[in-house]
């Protein structure tokens, strides 16, 4: 099917002046065109008026299809009275955005591969429908892996949890929002996603009833937004392990889990998926889902713990384990603790010197001892931010650990594990000798850092859970 | 001995909500404490002050395509009237009712002219004052909102796209629909066109005979008419001659109307901006024209 486009600017013709639209493609009923030009923003309503801003919106329309714009401030208006807000729309039938697996930034991404959104200086006075071909996988990993090294897990998770239980939300983040708009798309299952209109740079209006939406930095705008009892505002910014959103459950749960274990493409969800669904049986589904890949992470470390890693016919040796994204400690843009430092007195003189202070300056001493390929050099590190975050009494770094364990452990292999695990018991006996000189305000610490051991060293029975 | 306390149960605090109030525009229900009307997006605070009022306000619209001078008329409307008690005066009633001659005399003052209305109804400037005259006791409580032009052509060629457009002029009193006299004066017609659909959208809003818009009073106003200085002279001579399908159709179809010429800039230059394009910028202002209008549509109501 042709996807249909329209565009809606302020333009003098022979109808009308101003904010209209200015010319559309045949094949667009009235109903959507109409629809389209309710939506249709007008003057000062992108969130932030630079030359080059961008929205991207997306809403559904009467006949069925859906709309997939892009809004841009582009010179100025004919009237002389402030910038030309100029929307290209297009007219997309579900089977297409389908194709796209309901990803409507990947129609974006097709219509601007195929110049379809480049910017003219003149409004067109003539629109053709456009065949988009190609399409999209149901979940965007290197997207996912980009903002979760940004964002982390957890807000992820949250900004998940909020959309679904929100009839419309505000998301206040200092990534750009198209990109967290995408993220929170990807992680939404594709059948689910076209339920969720969203404007990434237009102001609320109640004109435009988007379910997500991008806050400005206008205060009065906030405020205003914030008395609305339909709206729901989150700032990513504030969540954190600590408040009320440190243990994300339902289908937002699993997407802690996903993300944290490089497991997102679970997050498209089965192809069986019935709709309409309520978020009650999506929570449900993704609880099940998280108990299966628990399950499933944990059947891949057995298999490796039994010697047939080697073994190039093994199914342990040839299973899919993706490799741990890079992403940094939840709420923080560096771990706040200390570093393991030299040997503990007790060891000093049972290891080579070598090792005895390399993990001074932080990374696993494992690192030093072999090349590495720049995935295992990344793994490693990233398990030794969440080691030492973890030791530091972050639950949530502590979760990750049970799950990333097990992980490294089928992927390296036991003998580069066994020398980063020396570094973390070193480290956990300082943390234990601090405890036992001066109890006071370390208890805790010693308690997270005897989790950790028993993750490290608890033997297969505590792998994976 | 204990002291009896009265404590009001806090689920008493949700019963409020049961009772809706009516948007004062569209009449439908809302809840108390919303800041919008959630059918046509209009201020809910003209609700609240017509509620604490003995007498209800009454509205007026200022009408007309967009560009053609309605937010700088307005706003120059309400600055006279609150400085010069003598002829007609006007006080606001609630800090909104100064946002629209603040904004426009701001702009003004600055050499420009105010920036384009929005068409979304949340961010439209409502005025509601209470306008006092030497020759009635009485005042007279008036409704006014700066509406876009692109708004109201809207509903007019897809009604009930707006449902605050349509419901405010069902229940105007009077109305004034601006036209832009440079562009007819240059001999273009659309400005012609374009009044003759409000009219005719007018016509068929409210058909009855008595209560209709046939005998409600409508001013019809030329704006910018500082360009073209002959139309101060014979406001209706100039219609006749320069939009001759809006003079007879309001000669056919409406029993109170009246063609005035208003102007608000004296001399206006063109400006070219970086990144803004060309710009009509006033170069001083000279408002002339601008109370006339609104004083016999005031004069009309109180009849």
């Amino acid at each position: 099917m042709s996807i249909g486009q329209a565009v809606f600017t302020s333009t003098k013709t022979g109808r009308a002046q101003g904010y209209q639209i200015a010319c559309h493609s045949e094949g667009i009923s009235s109903e959507d065109l109409q629809e389209l030009s309710v939506w249709g923003p007008s003057h000062d309503s992108l969130l932030h008026a630079d030359r080059g801003a961008a929205s991207y919106n997306f809403f559904p329309l009467p006949s069925g299809a859906y709309c997939v714009s892009r809004t841009t401030a582009q010179g100025a208006e004919y009237s002389g009275r402030g910038q030309l807000i100029y929307t290209h729309n297009f007219v997309v039938p579900a089977d297409d955005l389908a194709r796209f697996a309901n990803n409507q930034f990947a129609v974006l991404r097709a219509a601007t591969a195929t110049g379809l959104l480049q910017h003219d200086e003149q409004i067109p006075t003539r629109l053709d429908p456009v065949q988009l071909s190609g399409r999209a996988l149901p979940v965007d990993q290197m997207l996912l892996t980009q903002v979760v090294s940004k964002l982390g897990p957890l807000r992820i998770a949250t900004l998940v949890q909020a959309a679904l239980q929100s009839e419309s939300l505000a998301v206040l983040s200092e990534c750009k929002s198209e990109l967290v708009f995408q993220a929170l798309v990807n992680c939404l299952p594709v059948r689910v996603r076209p339920k969720y209109s969203f404007s990434t740079g237009l102001r609320c209006s109640p004109r435009r009833p988007f379910k997500l939406l991008s806050l400005g930095d206008d205060q009065a705008e906030r405020r205003r937004l914030g008395r609305q009892s339909s709206m729901a505002i989150i700032d990513l910014a504030q969540v954190n392990t600590s408040g009320p959103f440190a243990h994300p459950e339902g289908w937002a749960g699993l997407v802690a889990f996903a993300l944290a274990a490089g497991k997102s493409s679970v997050l498209a969800g089965p192809e069986s998926l019935s709709l309409p669904t309520t978020t009650a049986e999506l929570d449900e589904l993704g609880n099940e889902l998280k108990l299966e890949l628990a399950g499933a992470t944990y059947r891949t470390s057995r298999s490796a713990s039994k010697g047939d890693y080697t073994n190039p016919h093994s199914d342990s040796a040839n299973a899919h384990v993706e490799p741990a994204p890079t992403f940094s400690p939840v709420g923080s843009s560096a771990p706040t603790v200390q570093r393991g430092d030299a040997a503990h007195a007790t060891f000093a003189g049972t290891q080579a010197s070598s090792l005895a202070t390399s993990h001074v300056t932080g990374p696993s001493a494992s690192l030093h001892t072999r090349a590495q390929s720049p995935e295992v050099v990344e793994m490693l590190e990233h398990l030794d931010d969440m080691v030492y975050t973890a030791m530091s009494g972050d639950t949530s770094a502590l979760a990750e650990v049970e799950v990333l364990w097990p992980l490294v452990l089928d992927e390296l292999g036991p003998e580069l594990v066994d020398e980063s695990r020396e570094q973390y018991l070193r480290f956990a006996l300082t943390v234990w000798t601090e405890f036992l000189n001066q109890p006071e305000g370390t208890t805790a610490l010693a308690a997270a850092a005897l989790d950790v051991l028993l993750v490290l060293f608890g033997g297969e029975e505590h792998a994976g859970h | 001995m204990n002291k009896g306390v009265a404590v009001p149960l806090e689920s008493y605090r949700l019963a409020e909500y049961a009772n809706q109030l009516p948007c004062y525009i569209c009449q439908r229900g809302n809840t108390y404490d919303a800041e919008l009307c959630r059918h046509c997006f209009a201020p809910m605070a003209l609700a609240h002050q017509a509620n604490s009022q003995k007498i209800l306000p009454k509205m007026i619209a200022a009408i007309g395509s967009s560009g053609v001078g309605k937010t700088v008329y307005l706003g120059m409307l309400l600055d006279m009237l609150s400085r010069q008690p003598d002829r007609m005066h006007a006080v606001a009633r609630g800090a909104f009712s100064i946002t629209l001659q603040q904004t426009t005399l701001g702009s003004l003052s600055r050499c420009e002219f105010p920036a384009k209305t929005p068409s979304e109804p949340d961010r439209w400037n409502w005025v509601h004052c209470q306008v006092r005259t030497p020759q009635h006791r009485q005042p007279l409580e008036l409704i006014m909102p700066d509406m876009a032009g692109e708004a109201l052509f809207e509903e007019i060629e897809h009604p009930h796209t707006y449902q605050v457009i349509r419901s405010l002029l069902e229940k105007c009193t009077g109305v004034m629909v601006l036209i832009d006299a440079a562009t007819l004066h240059g001999g273009v017609l659309d400005q012609d066109y374009a009044s003759m659909k409000i009219l005719s959208y007018l016509s068929e809003l409210a058909e009855d005979p008595k209560k209709g818009w046939r005998n409600r009073p409508i001013a019809l106003v030329f704006s910018k008419a500082d360009q073209c200085e002959h139309c101060f002279d014979d406001p209706m001579g100039y219609a006749q001659k320069h939009a001759p399908g809006l003079w007879q159709y309001c000669h056919q179809r409406f029993n109170c109307y009246q063609f005035f010429a208003a102007g608000v800039a004296g001399s206006c230059a063109v400006k070219s901006a970086p990144g803004r394009g060309t710009m009509r910028v006033p170069l001083r202002i000279e408002p002339r024209g601008i109370i006339e209008p609104f004083e016999w549509l005031v004069n009309q109501i109180k009849q």
